[in-house]
């Protein structure tokens, strides 16, 4: 393995670099580190499926992107990616074939891209003549393990927002069996792939998951709490339009719908290309991404609150909340102008009494 | 004849002004939480307003939090206005009290039932509100949880947040704010109407406890007479 890097003019001290990137992403401790690199030394190479149903390959992008060139190579070389649609140079028959030979073999790693329809028997989303509901199950037989990356895979994405033509799901929901990690967003961060594929070539296991399958070393956090812009909270001050003086001097965006406060990711610290920049710090709200069911549940983007079921868009939470308290004070002052009416009956007839 | 009677004990009017003020802070550090209409000025490092605002409504949540766990173990304890029976209709006589209330709020019965605790239909509403409390509290605490991956507030409270999904528990959280400011507004109105047409110190008994009473277990005689009269059967 080393020899290969060396030729390929990666040397021992950029390997360990690139060891010790993904150790820090994976939060394991500093001896932890060596490991990493014994493993990825010795590792005999497993062989991975990329199978890409209702996607638009925008995680296949954000993979090839991987933020050093280095990290791609390795995991390319480490692993033997016998398919992938859009980047292998096989077509047709041959493809399939590999394909095939890989499933046969078992052991093999899973990486599903895109959700999967279910409406109509899954005719929404063929391959080769044969719904993507077909070829996972196929692929997933024997599989070592499934890695869902993106948010369609994962929760059914876009593809399942309402009104969801297709009926579309996550890998979890049809799969059984198999241990599936989900590595959501839109798209996936292409070091949690690489991290997620090392932590699995070092200790032979899948790291700890939270409630929706998703790697604590990376989905642990809420982008609020590493935010950059989190001082600015704290300290209440908040853009209240786009270009006025608050966004250019950075304050918090959580007044223009920012999900961070409810999104679980590591974007804050990981960042993206290369490490350049990251949504909120090019100045726009998170759209929480990462959580289960975004388009619907994280929409309206520019606002802090969904909209109020059975309510126009106008009318958000706090419209409807004084309507209501407004109501119970309508009702006190009718109340009172009642009391007073029956008072003045009740004299009225205590006079007649008298008289 | 009259008689003064401790309708209210101590850790029943405690808990009602623990709840207002607990309540209040809550609502106006809430509604800042969800709505920060003060920006500060600065640098950063020289404010803390999202912050006190936060810890301000933390503490509130804690304090009203053990505040109701406190009232919860008096229904068991308390004198017999404090306890559970007060609160929620059941047996004949309350039932016929309740649906005689509703009546006389209604202005279709000229007579307000004399009852010396708690009438049973502010008694029903004050279940009602404590319920919704304690809804509240789940979500707010749930929400609270979401700061931290594991240990005791994950673990008792993140259960609600893949159940309903962060941002529904969001939006309830701040509609039921907007309940218990309604409940206020009718809350407030009872109690002065009361203190007007029964008069017998409604509001000065949420401060010392003690109402006055035409004739010792006046209520309960009136009460079994009434219900003899509209023929059901009394309880207890």
């Amino acid at each position: 393995m080393l020899a290969a890097l060396e030729r390929k003019g990666i040397s021992r001290r950029d390997f360990l670099k690139f060891c010790g990137v993904i150790g820090a992403v994976l939060a394991v401790p500093a001896e932890g580190i060596g490991r990493i690199a014994e493993a990825l030394a010795s590792v005999r190479r497993p062989s991975v499926v990329w199978l890409e149903f209702q996607d638009c390959a925008g995680c296949s992008e954000s993979f090839l992107r991987a933020s050093r060139p280095t990290a791609a190579e390795i995991v390319l070389d480490v692993l033997s990616v016998d398919y992938h649609e859009t980047i292998m140079a096989a077509a047709g028959r041959q493809a399939e074939e590999a394909k095939e030979a890989a499933i046969k073999t078992g052991g093999h790693l899973v990486i599903v891209e895109g959700s999967i329809p279910t409406k109509e028997n899954g005719l929404y989303c063929c391959v080769g003549g044969r719904t993507a509901m077909e070829l996972l199950s196929e692929a997933a037989k024997g599989a070592a393990a499934i890695i869902a990356v993106g948010s369609c895979a994962s929760f059914g994405g876009l593809a399942a927002a309402k009104p969801d033509p297709t009926g579309a799901v996550g890998v979890r929901d049809l799969v059984k069996g198999v241990p599936v990690i989900n590595l959501p967003g839109c798209p996936v961060n292409a070091v949690n792939i690489t991290a997620t594929v090392v932590h699995y070539l070092t200790y032979a296991s899948l790291p700890k998951l939270d409630e929706y399958g998703r790697p604590l070393f990376a989905y642990g956090k809420r982008v609020h709490d590493n935010c950059e812009r989190r001082a600015h909270f704290d300290a209440g001050q908040f853009v209240e339009a786009w270009g006025d003086e608050g966004h250019r001097k950075g304050w918090c965006l959580y007044k223009m719908g920012c999900k961070g406060p409810e999104c679980y990711s590591n974007c804050p610290t990981v960042r993206w290309n290369e490490g350049t920049n990251w949504p909120v710090g090019a100045g726009h709200g998170c759209i929480g991404c990462t959580q289960p069911g975004f388009w619907d549940a994280m929409t309206p983007f520019y606002r802090r609150l969904p909209n109020v079921p059975g309510f126009s868009v106008e009318s958000g939470a706090d419209k409807i909340g004084i309507g209501l308290a407004a109501a119970a004070a309508a009702g006190v002052v009718t109340h009172v102008v009642g009391t007073a009416v029956r008072r003045n009956k009740a004299k009225a007839e205590e006079n007649k009494d008298n008289s | 004849m009259q008689k003064r009677v401790l309708v209210w004990e101590a850790p029943v009017r405690l808990f009602h002004w623990v709840a207002v003020i607990s309540m209040f802070s809550l609502a106006v550090t809430g509604y800042y939480i969800g709505f920060p209409f003060l920006t500060a000025s600065g640098e950063a490092s020289s404010s803390y307003l999202m912050g006190w605002m936060r810890a301000v409504h933390f503490v509130a949540a804690f304090v009203l939090g053990i505040a109701c766990l406190i009232r919860l173990y008096w229904f068991f304890t308390g004198n017999e206005y404090a306890r559970f029976r007060d609160w929620i209709p059941v047996g004949g006589v309350r039932r016929s009290l309740f649906w005689r209330q509703v009546k006389y709020y209604l202005f279709l019965t000229r007579k307000r039932p004399e009852v010396l605790g708690h009438n049973p239909v502010a008694g029903l509403s004050y279940l009602i509100v404590l319920l919704l409390i304690l809804g509240q509290g789940l979500i707010g605490f749930a929400l609270y949880a979401e700061a931290y991956q594991d240990g005791f507030w994950r673990s008792a409270f993140g259960w609600l947040l893949p159940l309903f999904g962060n941002q529904n528990l969001r939006l309830t959280h701040h509609l039921l704010m907007w309940v218990f400011a309604a409940f206020l507004i009718v809350h407030l109105y009872m109690s002065v109407l009361a203190e007007i047409e029964e008069r017998n110190g409604t509001l000065t008994s949420m401060f010392g406890g003690y109402k006055t009473e035409e004739q010792p277990d006046a209520y309960r005689d009136l009460a079994y007479r009434e219900a003899a009269a509209v023929g059901e059967k009394p309880e207890d």
